[in-house]
């Protein structure tokens, strides 16, 4: 107990004296480990996005005209099924009854999408899986100019290019954001290490008196290892606010107003983000103050 | 108590601050290691206190090899040997209180404890009236006194004296050693490191005589040198 109030002590009164550079140390490693967040959420959506749409790769749409007759659709229907690349047993037709309903258990929350609408402006459509996802191009083309879909489709859809396009940014995107947090990772240590550095310095008189009368090695390095853990520990803090706030300010508004991207978070990560960060922040301090230890202070 | 076995020290660059030094101080003893500047008195002391590792040979305290000891019990070691130097090392910015409770508060004495011993100490080394006062208020001879109390508030059997008296107004000088003889009376072995050839003289100890890092003389109730 009473070396626990002595650690604590030195602790607070050496972190008072050197404000600045502490000041500076919390703020970078506030930064990286905000930044860690961020990155953390941001690949979390862009690979629920690419999820959400990786399940409609070898996906064709082919979106019809609302004149065409029934026997029309059916000789459409067997085209389809005499593609060898197709799977057969995939093959949906969605009615414009069909689309709608679709359309409204995507968009629960806003009931007045549809209630404004007269009539059904969504047209049926054809779905059709091809059994190797790298032929949807070849497959869309050879419908689109079969004799029996001529005049009566509005659009041929496929989804992959939008994609790969997608995968590649997410590629890069957690890359480089792991990248950016590592570099800023070692800079913490590094700044958290200068400031134990200073702390020791300034306190090189009572560490030769403390080795004189016999102080245990761990006494005299306490102090130390849990200034700089308070400093990884304030910047923790500060990150985990930061992410809490992008999430409530920036990303709630942003999913809202592009609703049609279909973008999604997996909000029990928040959580897993919050001991890591914190905990991130106590090592980044703890190794910080290690390494000015192991270069600074011989016991 | 203390036994060192042809132990030699050379420092960087071949300089030979120890040669083949033999000698053996029993409990309770009182001893002057005198000698010129660089003669070794001061490797001699950091030896005891392993603040240095002697070249070759051995040293015995208290019939441990400190030369075995583990890098971690070191500090243990050390509180069995209070310290005393001629530059005080008082910390400023600590009371004369605040500097003797040190040494027990980093050896985990309790409050309770430092409250009671702390001023029986201080008014044992006669300045029972200063606990307040601040190093630098006080002259040197009361500095010494306060590096002393602290060198000796957690009852250490052994006590190293590096000119102690260096520092210290020649007038004042003898105050000192008789401190010190206080000490060694009540049973810790007293090693005082000195050139200073009155107070030798005058207290009539054993003489440990260095010179070039050789024991030249070693003689009970001895006297600085020979004219």
């Amino acid at each position: 107990m009473n070396k626990l109030l002595y650690v604590l002590e030195e602790t607070l009164s050496s972190l008072r004296k050197n404000v600045i550079l502490a000041v500076a140390a919390v703020a970078v490693v506030a930064v990286s480990l905000g930044i860690l967040g961020l990155v953390v959420l941001g690949v979390n959506v862009l690979s629920n996005t690419i999820k959400n749409s990786e399940s409609k790769v070898g996906e064709i749409n082919i979106y019809l005209k609302d004149e065409i007759t029934e026997t029309e659709r059916v000789e459409m229907q067997r085209v389809i099924e005499s593609m060898p690349e197709v799977n057969k047993e995939k093959i949906v037709y969605k009615s414009k009854a069909d689309a709608l309903n679709e359309f409204k258990s995507q968009h629960p929350d806003n009931p007045e999408l549809w209630e404004l609408l007269e009539e059904n402006p969504l047209p049926a459509s054809f779905v059709v899986i091809t059994l190797d996802p790298a032929k949807v191009g070849e497959v869309a083309n050879r419908l689109g100019e079969d004799p029996a879909f001529q005049g009566k489709y509005e659009r041929i859809k496929t989804a992959s290019p939008v994609i790969e396009k997608l995968e590649n940014v997410y590629e890069k995107f957690r890359y480089v954001g792991f990248l950016v947090v590592i570099v800023l990772a070692v800079v913490s240590v590094l700044l958290v290490s200068v400031t134990i550095q200073v702390a020791i310095f300034a306190r090189r008189r009572e560490i030769a008196v403390m080795k004189l009368v016999g102080a245990t090695n761990w006494f005299i390095r306490w102090p130390f290892l849990t200034e700089g853990m308070m400093e990884g520990l304030a910047g923790a803090l500060i990150a985990i606010i930061t992410v809490f706030v992008v999430k409530i300010w920036l990303w709630n508004p942003l999913k809202e107003s592009l609703a049609f991207l279909r973008m999604t978070m997996s909000e029990s990560l928040l959580w897993v983000l919050v001991p890591v960060i914190a905990l991130g922040g106590i090592l980044i301090g703890a190794f910080g103050s290690f390494v000015a230890l192991r270069r600074f202070l011989e016991v | 108590m203390i036994r060192l076995r042809r132990v030699t020290k050379i420092y960087k660059g071949n300089i030979y601050a120890l040669e083949d030094v033999t000698v053996d101080i029993e409990k309770g003893e009182f001893v002057f290691l005198v000698g010129p500047s660089g003669s070794g008195k001061s490797t001699f002391i950091k030896l005891l206190i392993k603040e240095e590792e002697p070249t070759s040979g051995q040293i015995y305290i208290a019939d441990n090899n400190i030369g075995e000891l583990r890098s971690w019990k070191v500090p243990y070691l050390r509180r069995k040997i209070g310290c005393v130097f001629q530059d005080f090392r008082l910390l400023p910015h600590k009371t004369v209180f605040q500097n003797v409770a040190f040494a027990m508060e980093v050896t985990g004495k309790s409050r309770q404890l430092i409250e009671q011993q702390v001023p029986e100490v201080l008014k044992l080394v006669g300045l029972g009236h200063k606990l307040d006062a601040f190093p630098d208020e006080l002259s040197g001879g009361e500095q010494q006194r306060v590096s002393i109390a602290r060198a000796f508030i957690n009852r250490p059997p052994i006590l190293l004296a590096d000119e102690p008296t260096g520092n210290v107004d020649p007038s004042l000088a003898a105050g000192i050693v008789k401190l010190l003889e206080k000490i060694n009376s009540v049973g810790t072995t007293v090693i005082m490191a000195t050139h200073d050839r009155e107070i030798v003289n005058t207290f009539r100890k054993r003489v440990i005589a260095l010179e070039n890092g050789r024991v030249i003389r070693d003689q009970d109730r001895g006297v600085y040198g020979y004219e």
